[in-house]
């Protein structure tokens, strides 16, 4: 299964935090960097889980592969939900 | 003024505005003494077109009541007659915020010192107009006591210098805090309680064209006996909640999100509790300095 962002979305860093938005629905919320990251990661080409793994690695290097996993199915998770990201079928 | 109405300069909008109501024209008269009135209207683009009318004999003469018709249509109920003027506020502000979407509006207080804006925004009730009133009364010059109008390609915040809409307790505060301030009539039981507009001052007015950039966005909120405290927020936060009270971010889209965050980028931002108005301006005297 690939992942990729929405073509509508925008992301910025604002002083030290990150936002998005989307022009699908108008939301706009507050990111982590480690899912800013992700986002840019996915805006510049869709990706499989385990690709976007290897990726996001560098920006939690305190976790080991379980916890990573975890963190990013969550971070795909709300992201899919709020419309910024999809799930594409393989 | 004739029964085809005025033309008025109100910021960057022209108004025509028509009323055959004695008490709309002798408050427009009083509150906008110091405006632009534009005596020929026929070359002049006017943006839109306000007419505090009678809607019908029924209406109108038996139950005394007033219509306020915007570019032609009625957006609102009729109101009691006595409420004539503020129904043309009103109306102005309805049409604004539903209608300019070349422009970033924020539902906001706006005042300007030494050359930077200070934006305080809130719920109704938060305390923005009394606070506004306050700096305005002490040498900040006014831009808005309804919103923040924002150019969408330089970032500028335009002065749409209008009359500061007062109500309940806070009449009586800056009535006592500034007793050179010029207040129109009193109107008890609107919707919001008693409500009284405060005149802006001369130099307000008439710096009416001078824009300036964001340097504070603040969230004010007065709550009865509370300390002066003003508190750091986060750019992203501040962002998601000036979202939340802009009238056309939604409509806007990429460009009203890019716009806001680069406004934010370069303010500081607040929250502001406060109680007591002196204070109040003796902490934002500080911060403008």
């Amino acid at each position: 299964m690939k992942l990729s962002a929405h073509k509508e979305i925008n992301c910025r860093k604002v002083g030290g935090n990150y936002l998005v938005y989307s022009n699908l629905n108008s939301e706009t919320i507050s990111l982590s960097y480690f899912a800013y990251c992700m986002l840019l990661t996915l805006i510049s080409r869709e990706m499989d889980i385990s690709d976007l793994m290897r990726s996001q690695a560098q920006y939690a290097k305190d976790l080991n592969n379980d916890e990573l996993l975890q963190v990013l199915k969550k971070t795909i998770n709300e992201l899919v939900i709020r419309g910024f990201i999809y799930k594409l079928p393989d | 003024m004739d029964s085809k109405g005025i033309l008025l300069q109100i910021g960057p909008f022209t108004v025509r505005l028509d009323s055959c109501i004695d008490v709309v024209n002798q408050s427009v008269n009083n509150l906008y003494a110091d405006y632009n009135f534009f005596e020929e209207a026929s070359d002049i683009f006017t943006d839109f077109y306000i007419r505090i009318d009678r809607p019908n004999f029924y209406r109108g003469y038996l139950r005394s009541q007033v219509q306020c018709y915007v570019d032609g249509i009625t957006p609102f109920k009729p109101l009691p007659i006595a409420q004539s003027y503020p129904f043309f506020e009103w109306g102005l502000n309805w049409i604004i915020a539903s209608h300019v979407h070349y422009y970033l509006l924020i539902h906001a207080a706006v005042v300007e010192k030494n050359g930077h804006v200070l934006i305080l925004c809130g719920e109704p009730g938060a305390g923005k107009s009394t606070l506004c009133a306050a700096l305005a009364s002490r040498g900040w010059r006014l831009f808005s006591d309804e919103m923040a109008v924002i150019d969408l390609q330089t970032n500028e915040v335009i002065p749409c210098v209008r009359p500061i809409s007062l109500k309940n307790k806070a009449i009586d505060l800056i009535g006592k805090l500034a007793p050179d301030a010029v207040f129109g009539e009193s109107y008890p039981e609107t919707t919001k309680g008693t409500l009284s507009h405060m005149k802006p001052m001369k130099e307000s007015v008439l710096r009416g064209n001078e824009r300036a950039f964001c340097k504070w966005v603040v969230f004010p909120q007065y709550r009865e006996g509370s300390k002066t405290c003003l508190t750091s927020i986060e750019k992203d936060q501040t962002v998601i909640k000036l979202a939340k009270n802009s009238f056309n971010y939604n409509a806007l889209g990429s460009l009203g999100f890019n716009s806001l965050c680069d406004m934010v980028e370069e303010s500081h931002c607040y929250e502001f509790e406060y109680s007591d108005l002196n204070e109040a301006i003796t902490l934002f005297d500080k911060l403008a300095y």
